[in-house]
């Protein structure tokens, strides 16, 4: 298997498919209200809108650098004010931002995979290995949320 | 994905598991051990499954498919780290041979069941980081909950404290 077909396998599974570490980030949001998509069930912790919005912002920066395009992580609206983001809006919002990370991924060689990603001194590859733990960080969260309502 | 990229993968996840294990350290005790509705209750025993899993699939990557795990009662915090350390050592050792050709051998293995399962070693080990990544995520949850000091663990911040 290529390099860049592992990471798109990883990837997806741990976005919709069946990931083996638990379930995938798509599957715990099916069935998830708006009402309990906003709430805060844990004490301290994010609901599960932010960290959906938060999740979507972060690939589709990662998919921009990969493709290409230097993104500061200083200019990037991190934890966006949810106020105004509809839960359905959210939820389309982290699907765009999937596809185009696994668009971008698909137009790698395993030669640009090694290579430094734009803007930064670390490899493709290890960008797309922080968004990919970063994905599935929180989806260990969102779980816990889920649990908690 | 490289030998490097798997050697970068593994030396992330110690990485990772030192910074939450010293945040469990600074913790309050009684929110170590206290349920908070999590996959496996509490910060306890979500670490000690984190470990068991690290352990399993370690042994898994060298043909061997434990039924049961041969190893310290993770009673505490300091049995956790303890296996935490010497699973780490192990997965370093491992991975330090590794060649880019290795990742994609097809590994047999019976998991706990008996039923036999098999993947590449590429895939194995990206998923024992997968795992503990996950699990990570949620006894930080716990210990925001439990009042204690949250902790980073972001790829991108051991990159930083590292390169």
């Amino acid at each position: 298997m290529r390099s860049t077909e592992r990471l798109l396998d990883q990837l997806n599974r741990a976005f919709g498919g069946e990931a083996w570490h638990g379930p995938a980030l798509r599957n715990l949001l099916d069935g998830v209200t708006d009402d309990q998509a906003k709430s805060h069930p844990i004490r301290g912790a994010h609901s599960i809108l932010e960290l959906v919005v938060h999740v979507g912002t972060w690939n589709d920066v990662v998919a921009q650098r990969v493709g290409g395009t230097a993104v500061e992580s200083k200019d990037v609206d991190d934890w966006a004010d949810v106020a105004k983001i509809q839960w359905p809006e959210a939820i389309k919002r982290l699907e765009k931002a999937q596809s185009k990370l696994a668009d971008a991924i698909a137009r790698l060689s395993s030669e640009q995979l090694e290579e430094p990603v734009a803007g930064a001194k670390r490899s493709r590859f290890s960008e797309i290995a922080g968004a990919l733990q970063h994905t599935v960080y929180h989806s260990g969260q969102i779980a816990l949320l889920k649990k908690a309502l | 994905m490289t030998a490097d990229d798997v050697r970068e993968l593994i030396a992330y996840n110690r990485w990772a598991n030192r910074r939450i294990l010293d945040a469990c350290r600074a913790a309050d005790r009684s929110a170590f051990d206290r349920a908070a509705g999590g996959s496996f209750g509490t910060i306890k025993d979500t670490l000690a499954h984190l470990a068991w899993a690290e352990w399993l699939w370690l042994e898994r990557y060298q043909h061997r498919s434990p039924k049961k795990a041969s190893l310290p009662e993770a009673t505490d915090l300091a049995s956790i780290e303890g296996i935490l350390t010497d699973v780490g050592r192990g997965q370093e050792a491992f991975v330090s041979k590794v060649k880019d050709a290795d990742l994609d051998e097809r590994i047999a293995y019976q998991n706990i069941k008996g039923e036999t399962w098999e993947y590449t070693l590429g895939h194995m080990l990206q998923h024992t980081v997968n795992h503990s990544t996950y699990h990570r995520g949620q006894i930080v949850t716990m210990l925001r909950q439990s009042g204690a000091n949250a902790v980073s663990t972001d790829f991108l911040l051991y990159f930083d404290e590292t390169t």
